[in-house]
């Protein structure tokens, strides 16, 4: 193998990008994603002026990992200054937004957003995000990193942009020829009045806007990435090549595989089942180097600990920049 | 007069099996990429080359072991996904060519068989096709059976084509019906007759 043309092993690359505006962290359950997003966000901070980490995963982790309770309000994380945290939960904001809607009785509009939730697959929690991109874009906040849900759940997630824009585009082209005869209609019948067609085509038309506006920003490599987590097995790389594969037609950037909880025996050890993995996670590792020659591969070791708390996740991100060098290999 | 009678008959014959052999089989469209080469003859063989390295890559891939060869496997995937991205796009290209190339045929036969019928209907007009029995049929009917011009007592030229018309209508509706029955059905008994 030519050294020269492997990249650096790092994620300095990432807090290097000061364009950079979203960053997702994505990858199976289980291989570390919150602690390598969270330790991503620690190190970003020491490097921007403020950043805020996202947890969409209904399985909120970042609270366990702060050890400090985090809601739908960005909050400030204990001990950093320049560092806040916030966990929603993409099906709950959609039933705010239900409800918010069935404002007044017999509204035929609000059962016609609960229908529309359930037409479209994942258009709910599209929703939900573009109303949580609202409010993360009125905040001034340089970084955003995104904890995500596991793979599939993921993609769908960032798929929506285009979906919703291609649907709702559709519909608004609908009713600027049918509007003026639904509120006609509507009004003489008395239900709800003429003003609530007008009112919710411009919520729409509104939240078509935001979520272009997204698209085009999670297209562009210049202010979004994903970074891609897993670890030295076979169905979390075979998971990996099918996510990357799945962002490169989504058009998403992505150039980082964090490698987590790699295990180094030392020499001589007589631990068996530490060999036989490290000979295991070497082969799966070796194959990666050959695969991805265009990305940051990261290794991280497996600590003999749980990465939790500030002090711990600050130890710990230091690994993402600084490649770790393993003691005594066999 | 004979031959009047034959020589519709047979147009008539030609008109529905051009059409059953439009309709069912790639007779047709497999002549025209043999004889003349066109855009469509090159896409086609290019998706039969496509086809094939397809395959291929699927065969490779059943022969590499995705756990120990991970990265040679992936790229095969890869490839292999680009493939059939690209093998879809192409019969997607050729399907249309085809429809347009039946769109032009089945206009070019409309149009032949319509200026060949009308020719004979009105150059023969004034023919008898065939004479019928002296006073087997009641006055109105044999004006109508000779309508428009052809003697009285006689089977027009107009009268013989529509009859001929129904009668291989009728027929070429009963093989495209055998031709094409579900699966299920004895495949050999519809086309062996």
């Amino acid at each position: 193998m030519a050294d020269l043309d492997e990249l650096e092993p790092t994620l300095q690359n990432i807090i290097d990008q000061k364009s950079l505006r979203w960053i997702f962290v994505g990858g199976k359950g289980g291989v570390g994603k919150t602690t390598t997003s969270c330790s991503l966000a620690i190190q970003l901070a020491r490097a921007r002026k403020n950043v805020l980490i996202i947890s969409t995963d209904p399985a909120h982790n970042l609270s366990d990992a702060f050890g400090q309770k985090f809601g739908k309000e960005a909050r400030k994380i204990d001990g950093f200054d320049n560092l806040s945290a916030m966990e929603i939960d993409p099906s709950g904001s959609m039933q705010e937004l239900l409800e918010s809607n069935e404002s007044g009785t017999g509204n035929p509009l609000g059962g016609m957003m609960q229908d529309l939730a359930f037409s479209i697959p994942g258009v709910d929690e599209a929703m939900s995000f573009a109303e949580v991109l609202k409010q993360v874009k009125s905040m001034s906040y340089d970084t955003i990193v995104f904890d995500t849900a596991p793979t599939g759940h993921t993609l769908r997630f960032l798929q929506f942009p285009t979906v919703l824009e291609k649907a709702l585009g559709k519909l608004s082209q609908l009713s600027g020829r049918f509007g003026p005869m639904l509120n006609g209609i509507m009004g003489a019948q008395g239900l709800g009045g003429g003003a609530n067609v007008d009112e919710m085509l411009q919520k729409m038309e509104s939240m078509r806007e935001t979520i272009s506006e997204v698209n085009t920003q999670f297209k562009d490599p210049e202010m979004t990435t994903f970074v891609c987590v897993c670890i030295a097995e076979f169905l979390s790389l075979y998971e990996t090549e099918r996510m990357i594969q799945e962002l490169t037609s989504y058009e998403i950037d992505t150039h980082c595989i964090v490698v987590n909880q790699l295990l180094y025996p030392k020499k001589g050890s007589e631990c068996e089942q530490c060999n036989a993995r490290r000979k295991m996670q070497k082969k799966y590792l070796d194959q990666m180097v050959e695969l991805y020659e265009d990305f940051n591969v990261v290794k991280m070791p497996l600590l003999t600990e749980e990465v939790r708390g500030k002090d711990k996740l600050e130890k710990f991100s230091e690994m993402l920049i600084h490649p770790f060098v393993p003691p005594d290999v066999e | 007069m004979a031959t009047l009678l034959i020589l519709i008959f047979v147009l008539a014959c030609v008109w529905q099996l051009s059409g059953i052999l439009l309709k069912l089989s790639p007779l047709f469209w497999k002549l025209f990429l043999k004889i003349a080469p066109s855009q469509a003859s090159t896409d086609v063989d290019k998706l039969r080359k496509q086809q094939a390295e397809v395959l291929r890559i699927r065969k490779e891939m059943t022969t590499t072991s995705s756990q120990d060869e991970f990265a040679k496997w992936a790229k095969l995937r890869r490839e292999h996904d680009k493939r059939v991205a690209e093998l879809e796009k192409l019969s997607e290209e050729v399907a249309s060519q085809r429809q347009k190339f039946n769109q032009v045929v089945s206009s070019c036969r409309w149009l032949i068989f319509s200026l060949a019928a009308a020719f004979i209907q009105l150059w023969y007009r004034k023919e008898p096709v065939f004479w019928l029995p002296r006073d087997l049929l009641p006055n109105y009917i044999e004006w109508g059976l000779a309508f428009p011009q052809a003697p009285r007592g006689s089977v027009s030229v107009n009268v013989w084509s529509t009859c001929a018309a129904v009668v291989t209508g009728y027929v070429s509706k009963w093989i495209e019906a055998k031709t094409t029955r579900p699966i299920p059905a004895q495949p050999a008994a519809g086309t062996a007759k």
